[in-house]
């Protein structure tokens, strides 16, 4: 039958097509009635919320990183040879600029988006989630032996941390999963979002965090990552959300709770609602940008005196009294009572008639 | 963990490679396989079906996208499990209803089964995806490649489901007429 050939010939069309259209997340079933406890519910956070929220510490606006404009582009490259550990059997040296569009130009990277829900993405188990300016792009050549690949350390100046042990005003060193062309935008399949990053720009940033046991390979040949960044970014559409300058930037596809955001702002209230939902027993901290700024990150401790961490908890309930999150909880309560007694009330009226 | 970790597993005969496989895309083939089969079996049997052929395909060969890859072992397996099923009465889904869709842009009736031909239909077929909007191309794939019911791509798209329709009728229309001026006759 023509219709079936024509669905077995589709079956083969480009995998770029097929990966492009990949469904978003796992679609879940709940049975109807749920709808009815979670409007109650969200009612009551609703009654919550206008109970806390004007007494909440007023959110201190992040500083704006004009000190540095987007439009400069600064990278380092040397082609001088990087020291690394025994753990890396690489040679590792600074990449020329001529190396990167080279790399960029045939665009040797390949990366597969593993298919992830928000949820997932955020329950993610040692990662660090913060906010930063981009201080510094630097591109290495590593020589695997049998291949050659060019990758990118971002220094990250962080301003604020969501999540993981990293301290305040630390420069960040970030381990890109490609090379990023110095001058300019190039199009690279799957690296649309990492690739534009520039220095000067502000973002969030989602990495894992590298140990000894975070080895590269490729062929016979490995790369220590800790001998070139702490932490990594993991594939080059996701993880990051970036402000250009001309709008922010990031993978929609991948955050659908982050639709319509426009600001990094934005991103904040997001991510760390995430955070919460993902991690009930958080113990993610804010930590807030001070004006003090460590050196760099090979000087700089992972707990830096001069830092104010607060546990977000306790942030955002400092000037707050226990009784009114107590009222809140009984009022939740209590509608998600009523809630689920109207939904009876309802069953049984329907049976008996 | 990396793809090119995975292959390597497959590569060194070890089984580990199924678990991974099994982590990171058992949803991905699940979905597929479910879309077509509509039933959670099946679609289990066909999911195990696509890491055992995965496991005997690969050596030799080294996939450039795994994801992909695993999806087209799937979606073959599932069509062809349909077609027995189909026999059984027990078919339903989307299939039936992707398929009367299709038969729209076939310009004429060939018995013609010409590999060859096949692979060309195939060359024009990504051409003319390439040369959609991205966002029409999403569709058209989601619903003729995936299987997506109509309702699924218009809630994902946040478009209405007379939209989603629209674009893929005119899509059809379009590749039947792209076709016809290749002088494709199925």
């Amino acid at each position: 039958m023509k219709e079936k050939r024509f669905l077995h010939i589709i079956g083969d069309i480009d995998d770029r097509h097929i990966a492009e259209a990949a469904p978003k997340a796992k679609k879940r079933f709940a049975p109807a009635w749920t709808k009815w406890i979670a409007a109650a519910a969200c009612l009551g956070l609703v009654v919550g919320a206008i109970l806390i929220v004007p007494k909440l510490e007023r959110k201190q606006p992040i500083e704006p990183s004009e000190d540095i404009p987007i439009s400069s582009i600064k990278t380092i490259s040397p082609p001088e040879e990087f020291p690394v550990s025994d753990k890396t059997t690489a040679k590792v040296r600074y990449a020329t600029d001529e190396e990167v569009f080279e790399a960029v130009k045939t665009g040797q990277w390949e990366y597969l988006l593993e298919y992830l829900t928000e949820d997932e993405m955020f329950a993610q188990d040692n990662m660090y989630i913060f906010r930063g300016v981009v201080s510094e792009l630097t591109n290495y050549s590593i020589d695997f032996g049998s291949t050659v690949e060019i990758l990118t350390v971002a220094t990250i100046d962080v301003q604020k941390v969501y999540k993981g042990d990293v301290s305040i005003g630390r420069s960040l060193r970030v381990l890109l999963p490609c090379a990023v062309y110095p001058d300019g935008w190039v199009y690279m399949e799957d690296t649309e979002i990492i690739s534009q990053i520039k220095v000067g720009m502000e973002g969030v940033f989602m990495t894992y965090v590298c140990d000894d046991n975070s080895i590269y390979q490729r062929g016979t040949g490995t790369l220590l990552k800790t001998d070139l960044a702490s932490c990594g970014i993991g594939d080059g559409m996701r993880w990051v959300f970036l402000e250009t300058g001309q709008g922010l930037l990031f993978a929609e596809f991948a955050y659908p709770g982050a639709a319509g955001a426009k600001t990094l702002d934005d991103i904040e209230d997001y991510v760390l609602k995430m955070i919460h939902s993902t991690t009930p027993t958080t113990t993610t901290t804010v930590v807030e940008r001070t004006t003090a700024k460590l050196p760099d990150e090979t000087s700089a401790p992972d707990t830096n005196p001069s830092e104010t961490t607060v546990p977000i908890d306790k942030r955002a309930n400092k000037d707050e009294k226990p009784s009114s999150f107590l009222i809140t909880f009984i009022v939740a309560g209590a509608i998600l009572i009523i809630g689920a007694a109207i939904y009876i009330f309802y069953k049984a009226r329907k049976k008996g008639s | 963990m990396d793809d090119s970790k995975i292959v390597e597993l497959f590569f060194d005969r070890s089984e580990l490679a199924i678990s991974e496989i099994s982590k990171k895309y058992g949803r991905y083939c699940h979905y597929i396989a479910y879309n077509i089969l509509r039933n959670n079996e099946d679609a289990e049997e066909c999911v195990n079906d696509t890491y055992l052929r995965a496991w005997n395909s690969i050596p030799p060969k080294r996939p450039n996208k795994l994801q992909t890859y695993l999806g087209k072992i799937t979606r073959n397996l599932a069509l062809n499990m349909l077609e027995k099923l189909t026999a059984q009465k027990r078919g339903k889904g989307q299939i039936p209803l992707v398929l009367d869709e299709l038969a729209e842009c076939i310009p004429d009736e060939r018995s013609s089964t010409d590999i060859v031909e096949d692979m060309y239909i195939k060359e024009l077929l990504d051409r003319f995806l390439d040369a959609l909007p991205a966002e029409t191309r999403k569709i058209f794939v989601r619903r003729y490649w995936y299987m997506s019911a109509v309702k699924e791509i218009a809630r994902e798209y946040n478009l209405t489901e007379s939209k989603v329709t629209v674009t893929l009728f005119r899509t059809r229309k379009k590749l039947k007429e792209y076709l016809e001026e290749k002088g494709i006759h199925l």
